[in-house]
């Protein structure tokens, strides 16, 4: 987390458009909004776009940022501000009709779960990072439905407005998107059984 | 991280989920960060050059409305200069017409030589009857000498011309008799001698003009209010605001001057729009209220169009500088139904150097040293200005009251 002077500096020479400051940004946030567009795409290389585009309309709309009154605050007040262009951003590269192949065929994502690679693993956990592969795994509307619902905090209601469709549709690819998840950790675990046991 | 089961619930389940979005972090490689910065980048440099090039284009618009008002006003002023051109020109026509001058037949001359000779008839003389002979060679006194008219005309001076006593000579001819206004020979007229005679002998005046006394007071100081009202562009709602301030004249010629002061302007305005360039994610607000208080300098150029003793038409154009003292801004937020409102403060900040055009013109009614003076006015502005960077228009009146020394 950046200090707040020095956040104060680097957005205010963000507004007058320095590249220096704009640099500066971008290396201590493309971290934090690259995860967030990892979670909305299966895709790197679509999530590096999505993280671009939306840097592109931060920095153009960084005059609407507004500074908190109270201290200590600007640094996670800019997350989420920057934490919403980035979820639009993503939304729209989904509405837009790039749709990923639609594979319910997860077998060869599934055995990216539980890989050795894993580096925090134990017994019986999942490393973060196999979490939000199963994220991706899911179909795009599944997947989307459940970052804006679980993660994001959106009601349906804000998701039905957000996507076009209607609340009974959220609800209903969320309830789908719970399903394969469980269903995912249920596989993942009883592999992860078995190679102990082994 | 929990233990996990088949029999997990929804809520452990988005714990679970929610937890690894919070600590999920992967890493970017340098070609990766560096390519990505680079995209950022160009995309951003085309972006301002985009929103340049319509700039330049408004900057182009801008302009060539200000030469319009040069144009318009220079053109006035030529028309005006032409116009004085024209009555010089004939006045010196008029200076320069022949006068009728009277050559006297003979017997006039002999009259002359031998002075005026009463006939003491009874039916005929009367004494008016001397009196248009009189007032004639009082006038002939006035004209060609007459050696010279005696060639011209063709005929003999009296004899009595050549003598070379001086006292005969003298009698011959009458004093005075020369004229300071020795016509063309090519214009000269000859009107027919009569008794009743009365030629023109005397230069033609030129036509009497209007003179019209140019303002003699170089330095005017003046106190100015007025009302105005702002507009932003693509924003149907304006609002007004009281404007006052002090202003300073110099007339450096007799129908122009440069006008400068300082204004206090309020800056209201109702913007649906506070960006520099558009995003479309953030469509949650409606609308923003700015209230910029604002310190107004003009440069102005004026020309009295029309020119009276106690009144004058004027039209003015110039640029004026903008100094936002304070800016408060209400923005006005739809949060997916919900109404809500923030505020911003800034102080001291946006300066905008000649960044907008003013127009005027107007109405001045004078009284000895003082004058009041009514101007409805425009002001286009030639860049975006603020903290929100819009483009804000505003049109109005200033009446003031001046002080001429």
């Amino acid at each position: 987390m950046p200090k707040e002077t020095s956040l104060i500096t680097i957005l205010d020479g963000c507004k007058s458009n320095s590249p220096k400051y704009q640099k500066e940004l971008y290396d201590t946030f493309c971290g934090y909004a690259f995860a967030i567009c990892m979670r909305y795409t299966r895709d790197r290389g679509k999530a590096l776009e999505i993280m671009n585009d939306g840097f592109v309309k931060a920095f153009q709309g960084l005059h609407q940022f507004l500074y908190p009154a109270e201290e200590g605050r600007l640094s996670s007040s800019f997350r989420n501000w920057l934490k919403k262009i980035m979820i639009y951003t993503a939304i729209d590269y989904y509405r837009s009709g790039s749709r990923e192949v639609q594979s319910l065929d997860l077998v060869d994502e599934e055995k990216n779960i539980g890989s050795t690679n894993s580096t925090a693993y134990a017994e019986d956990q999942l490393s973060y990072k196999e979490l939000i592969l199963m994220i991706q795994m899911l179909s795009p509307s599944y997947r989307t439905v459940f970052n804006l619902y679980v993660i994001d905090g959106f009601s349906h209601e804000e998701i039905a407005r957000i996507l076009g469709i209607s609340v009974s549709t959220s609800r209903s690819n969320l309830a789908k998107a719970k399903e394969h998840l469980r269903n995912l950790l249920k596989k993942t675990y009883e592999s992860t059984l078995a190679k102990f046991s082994s | 991280m929990k233990r996990f089961s088949s029999n997990i619930t929804d809520e452990e389940l988005f714990c679970l989920f929610r937890e690894a979005a919070e600590h999920y972090n992967p890493k970017l490689n340098d070609s990766e960060k560096l390519g990505a910065w680079e995209s950022i980048a160009n995309s951003l440099l085309a972006e301002q050059g985009r929103h340049r090039s319509p700039a330049s284009n408004k900057w182009k618009k801008r302009c060539l409305a200000l030469l319009m008002v040069w144009l318009i006003t220079g053109g006035l002023a030529v028309f005006r200069i032409i116009q004085l051109q024209e009555s010089n020109k004939q006045y010196a026509l008029d200076a320069a017409r022949p006068k009728l001058v009277l050559y006297p037949p003979a017997g006039i001359v002999q009259l002359l030589a031998t002075g005026p000779v009463l006939h003491k008839t009874k039916s005929v003389q009367k004494k008016n009857d001397v009196a248009p002979i009189n007032r004639q060679r009082e006038k002939i006194r006035a004209v060609v000498p007459l050696h010279v008219m005696a060639e011209r005309e063709g005929f003999e001076p009296p004899e009595a011309f050549n003598s070379t006593d001086p006292d005969v000579k003298k009698k011959a001819v009458p004093d005075n008799c020369f004229n300071n206004n020795y016509p063309d020979t090519a214009t000269r007229q000859h009107p027919q001698m009569t008794d009743s005679c009365t030629a023109e002998t005397t230069p033609a005046l030129p036509p009497k003009q209007k003179k019209k006394s140019p303002p003699s007071r170089k330095w005017q100081i003046g106190l100015v209010t007025g009302l105005e009202w702002n507009k932003v562009k693509r924003s149907c709602d304006g609002r007004t605001g009281l404007t006052y301030g002090l202003t300073i004249q110099y007339r450096f010629a007799p129908r122009w001057s440069v006008e400068t002061g300082i204004l206090v302007v309020p800056k209201l305005y109702t913007s649906k729009e506070w960006h520099y360039g558009t995003i479309s994610v953030l469509s949650e607000l409606k609308s923003v209220e700015g209230d910029c208080r604002t310190i107004d300098l003009p440069l102005n150029i004026r020309y009295d169009i029309l020119q009276q003793h106690k009144s004058r038409l004027f039209s003015s154009a110039g640029i004026s500088s903008y100094f936002m003292q304070k800016e408060d801004y209400t923005f006005n937020f739809d949060n997916f139904g919900t109404p809500s409102k923030t505020y911003k403060t800034v102080y001291n900040k946006n300066r905008h150097l000649f960044s907008i055009v003013n127009v005027a013109a107007g109405y001045e009614r004078v009284w000895n040293r003082f004058s009041l003076q009514a101007a409805p006015y425009l002001k286009i502005p030639l860049k975006v200005i603020g903290e929100g960077n819009i483009e804000l228009s505003s049109a109005g009146v200033l009446f003031s009251l001046k002080y001429n020394y």
